[in-house]
C-alpha cells in the first residue's frame, strides 16, 4: 500500500487551520486514510492510503479532504482551466503501439523544495497505482519554453530518429540504443517488447520532447530556472491518462500554479481539449442510500454529506433523488454503490449508532465441526495439535517421501517466490515430518497430528482442484511402532463409534516399511493409511528414532 | 472499515477488517439487491504476540514444541 509522509506545519498551512497532532491522529483515519506512525519530535505523520485514491498521493491532495472535514470549505474546490493557444497532434500510427495521449501547460510555477519534492512523489505514486508501472499510463513533464508548437505525437521505427536522452552519457542515441544500453530504457523496454514502432513526441522543428514511456530528451530538462511546463501523458486506457493529468493538475493548482488547456487533436478522429477538470454527474436514488448504511438521512443532511467529502449534490428533477458530482480527480467512483461509502464518511462513521442485530444466527460447517470433535479425540489420545501452510514444495512432498509424481499431476505454482513454496500440499504427513526435523531435539516421545485441508486435482471442478479435509498422526521415539499408532485409531475409532466398521488391509507403500503398513477402510471404502515409515525417509528428514504415522480423510466419515 | 487498537508501544495496531460486499461481487454467487453480505475478519496472529510477549511473529509458523509444552492455558 502507498504511504505519504505529511509535515504538520505544511498540512496547516494548506488546510488554513491549527492542528492538533493527537486529534489529526484520528481524523485523518476518519477521511480513510490509514495511520503508520506519528513523529511528534519532527512533527510528522505517515499514512497509507488507499491505490482506489490517487488524489491522496500528495498533501494538496489530503488537504482538500481535510478542508471538508473540517467544514472549512464545502462542495467541490474550483478550479480553473484557461483556454490555450498550444495544440498537439496525434497520428494515427500510435494506435499499434500506445494510442493515447492527454497535455496541459502549467503558467508561473514558483515552487518551493517541498513542492518540488511532492511533484516527483506524486509522478511516481502515479506512474505505480495508476499507471501500472508506466504500461498504462505514463508522465513526462518539460520545460514548455524550449519547445516549439504546435507538437506531434507519432510513432516511428526504432533506428529512425535519435536524441540525446535524459541521464544519458550526453550523446544522442536512437531508440533501439536507449533500450539496450540506457537505464531507463533497460528497465522499461518490456513495455515495447514486440512493436515494431515506437511511439515519440516532436515539436515543431522535430526536436524531440519524449521516447513514452521509456525517457525524456535533455532539451526539456526542467530546471530551477523553469517557469513554464508542459504535461504529457501517454498510455493505453484513456481514462486512467486523463485521470493522472486531473490529479497532476488540480495538485499543480493548489500549488499556485495556472493551468491553460492543450488541443490534443486526434488524426482522423476527434479533439480534445485537456485537462478537463469538468465534474461528472450522477443520478442516485436517495433511499438506496439510507437503506445500505441504515441511516433515515433527510435529502438536506445527505447533501451536506456530499459536500463534506468534497462532491458537489442537489434534489434531483426525479423525486428522492439526489444529482451528485464528482470531482476530475476522483477515478474510484464506479457505481451508485460507492456513494453509501462516501456519504458515511461525510456522516462519520464515529457518528453511526450501534445497533445490535437481530437474526442471522450461523452455525459450523459440518467438517468444521466433526474436525473440532476430531482435535478433541487426538488431544485427549495425548497429541498435540500444530498447524502447517497449504503451500509446500514438492521436494517435502513427494521426493523426501520417496513417493514419484509427474509433474502434469500436481497443482504447480506458476510463479513461486521460493522453492519451499511451489506446490499445494496432497497429504499433511509431509510437513508433520518436516515439524518433527524442525523439533528433534526435543524431549521424546514426540506425538503431534495435524487437521487441515488438502488439495487434490479434480478435473470436474470448475478450478480443476478440491479441498478435502485430513487429519494426520504421527509418533516419535525409541520405541515407536505399527501396534502403539494402531491403539491410536483404534481410539478414535471407538470414540466415532466405528469400532465395527472399519479395517486395516495390507498393502505397500514406499513411504512406509513393508509389512508394517496397511490401509484404513471404513465400511469398504479406502480412507486412509496407516504404518512405519521407511528409514530411508526418516533419514531423509533426518531423523533418528522410529516414527509411527497415519493420515485419514474426514471427508469420507460425513 | 479497519478495526485498530492502541498498543503497549502507544501505535496503532490494526486488528481487522469488515465491510459490505460490492454488489457486483455477490452477484455471480446469486446474490442481489436488496440481500447483501456483511463480512469481517480477525488476525489473530498480532493479538496473540502481545498476550504471548513474542517479538516475531513468524514464532506462531513453525510449531516449536517446546515453547508450545510449556504454555500454560491459565495465564
Amino acid at each position: 500500500m502507498p504511504t505519504i509522509e505529511l509535515k504538520i506545519e505544511r498540512l496547516e498551512r494548506l488546510v488554513g487551520k491549527k492542528l492538533d497532532l493527537k486529534e489529526l491522529e484520528y481524523d485523518l483515519q476518519w477521511i480513510g486514510l490509514d495511520l503508520e506512525n506519528t513523529n511528534v519530535e519532527e512533527q510528522k505523520v505517515k499514512v497509507e492510503y488507499n491505490p482506489n485514491r490517487p488524489d491522496f498521493s500528495s498533501p494538496e491532495g489530503i488537504a482538500r479532504a481535510l478542508k471538508g472535514y473540517y467544514e472549512l470549505e464545502l462542495g467541490i474546490p474550483s478550479y480553473e482551466v484557461r483556454p490555450g493557444e498550444i495544440t498537439l497532434n496525434v497520428d494515427p500510427s500510435v494506435k499499434k503501439v500506445r494510442p493515447y495521449i492527454v497535455c496541459g501547460v502549467i503558467r508561473d510555477i514558483d515552487l518551493d523544495e517541498d513542492e518540488v519534492a511532492t511533484l516527483m512523489n506524486i509522478q511516481e505514486h502515479l506512474h505505480w497505482a495508476v499507471g501500472r508501472d508506466r504500461r498504462k499510463v505514463a508522465i513526462g513533464v518539460h520545460d514548455l519554453d524550449k519547445i516549439i508548437p504546435p507538437y506531434r505525437y507519432t510513432a516511428v521505427k526504432p533506428d529512425s530518429v535519435s536524441f540525446i536522452p535524459l541521464h544519458g552519457d550526453g550523446y544522442p542515441m536512437n531508440l533501439e540504443e536507449i533500450l539496450l544500453l540506457h537505464d531507463k530504457g533497460i528497465e522499461y523496454a518490456h513495455i515495447l517488447e514486440g512493436k515494431d514502432v515506437y511511439p515519440i513526441i516532436f515539436d515543431n522543428n522535430d526536436e524531440v520532447l519524449s521516447f513514452p514511456p521509456i525517457i525524456n530528451g535533455v532539451l526539456t530538462t526542467v530546471s530551477d530556472d523553469t517557469e513554464n511546463l508542459f504535461l504529457d501523458l501517454t498510455g493505453t486506457d484513456f481514462k486512467a491518462v486523463n485521470l493522472a493529468l486531473n490529479i497532476l493538475s488540480t495538485t499543480l493548482l493548489d500549488m499556485g500554479a495556472k493551468i491553460e488547456s492543450v488541443k490534443v487533436s486526434y488524426q482522423g478522429g476527434k479533439e480534445i481539449i485537456t485537462p478537463n477538470l469538468n465534474p461528472k454527474k450522477w443520478e442516485v436514488k436517495a433511499g438506496y442510500i439510507n437503506d445500505v448504511i441504515g441511516l433515515k438521512l433527510s435529502l438536506t443532511e445527505m447533501i451536506k454529506c456530499f459536500q463534506k467529502i468534497r462532491m458537489d449534490a442537489k434534489k434531483s428533477k426525479k423525486n428522492g433523488y439526489l444529482d451528485i458530482w464528482v470531482p476530475a480527480y476522483r477515478g474510484d467512483i464506479m457505481h451508485p454503490v460507492d456513494f453509501t461509502e462516501e456519504c458515511a464518511i461525510g456522516y462519520g462513521y464515529f457518528n453511526l449508532p450501534l445497533t445490535i442485530r437481530e437474526g442471522g444466527v450461523g452455525a459450523y460447517h459440518p467438517i468444521q465441526d466433526f474436525s473440532s470433535k476430531i482435535r478433541k479425540i487426538m488431544i485427549g489420545a495425548g497429541y498435540l495439535e500444530i498447524l502447517n501452510f497449504i503451500l509446500t514444495s514438492s521436494e517435502k512432498q513427494y521426493d523426501l517421501m520417496k513417493q514419484n509424481y509427474d509433474k502434469t499431476n500436481i497443482v504447480e505454482i506458476a510463479n513461486p517466490i521460493s522453492k519451499e513454496y511451489n506446490t499445494t500440499r496432497k497429504k499433511l504427513l509431509p510437513q508433520l515430518m518436516d515439524t518433527l526435523l524442525l523439533n528433534r531435539s526435543e524431549e521424546k516421545p514426540i506425538r503431534i497430528f495435524e487437521v487441515g485441508d488438502v488439495i487434490l486435482l479434480d478435473p470436474d471442478e470448475e478450478t480443476g482442484t478440491k479441498r478435502e479435509v485430513h487429519l494426520s498422526a504421527t509418533s516419535y521415539h525409541d520405541e515407536a511402532d505399527f501396534t502403539e499408532i494402531r491403539s491410536t485409531l483404534d481410539f478414535i475409532m471407538i470414540s466415532l463409534g466405528y469400532e465395527n466398521d472399519f479395517e486395516i488391509k495390507p498393502n505397500k507403500n514406499l513411504s512406509y516399511i513393508d509389512g508394517r503398513y496397511g490401509e484404513i477402510y471404513l465400511k469398504g471404502s479406502k480412507v486412509g493409511e496407516i504404518g512405519e515409515i521407511h528409514p530411508e525417509v526418516l533419514l531423509n528428514f533426518k531423523l533418528e528414532f522410529p516414527v509411527a504415522a497415519f493420515e485419514l480423510n474426514l471427508q469420507d466419515f460425513l | 472499515m479497519d478495526a485498530e487498537a492502541y498498543d503497549k508501544l502507544n501505535e496503532w495496531l490494526e486488528m481487522g477488517g469488515s465491510g459490505i460486499f460490492r454488489p457486483e461481487v455477490t452477484y455471480p454467487w446469486g446474490i442481489k439487491e436488496p440481500t447483501r453480505v456483511l463480512a469481517w475478519g480477525q488476525g489473530l496472529e498480532r493479538i496473540a504476540m502481545l498476550y504471548y510477549d513474542r517479538t516475531d511473529i513468524r514464532d506462531f509458523y513453525i510449531n516449536p514444541i517446546k515453547w508450545n509444552r510449556e504454555q500454560s492455558y491459565l495465564k
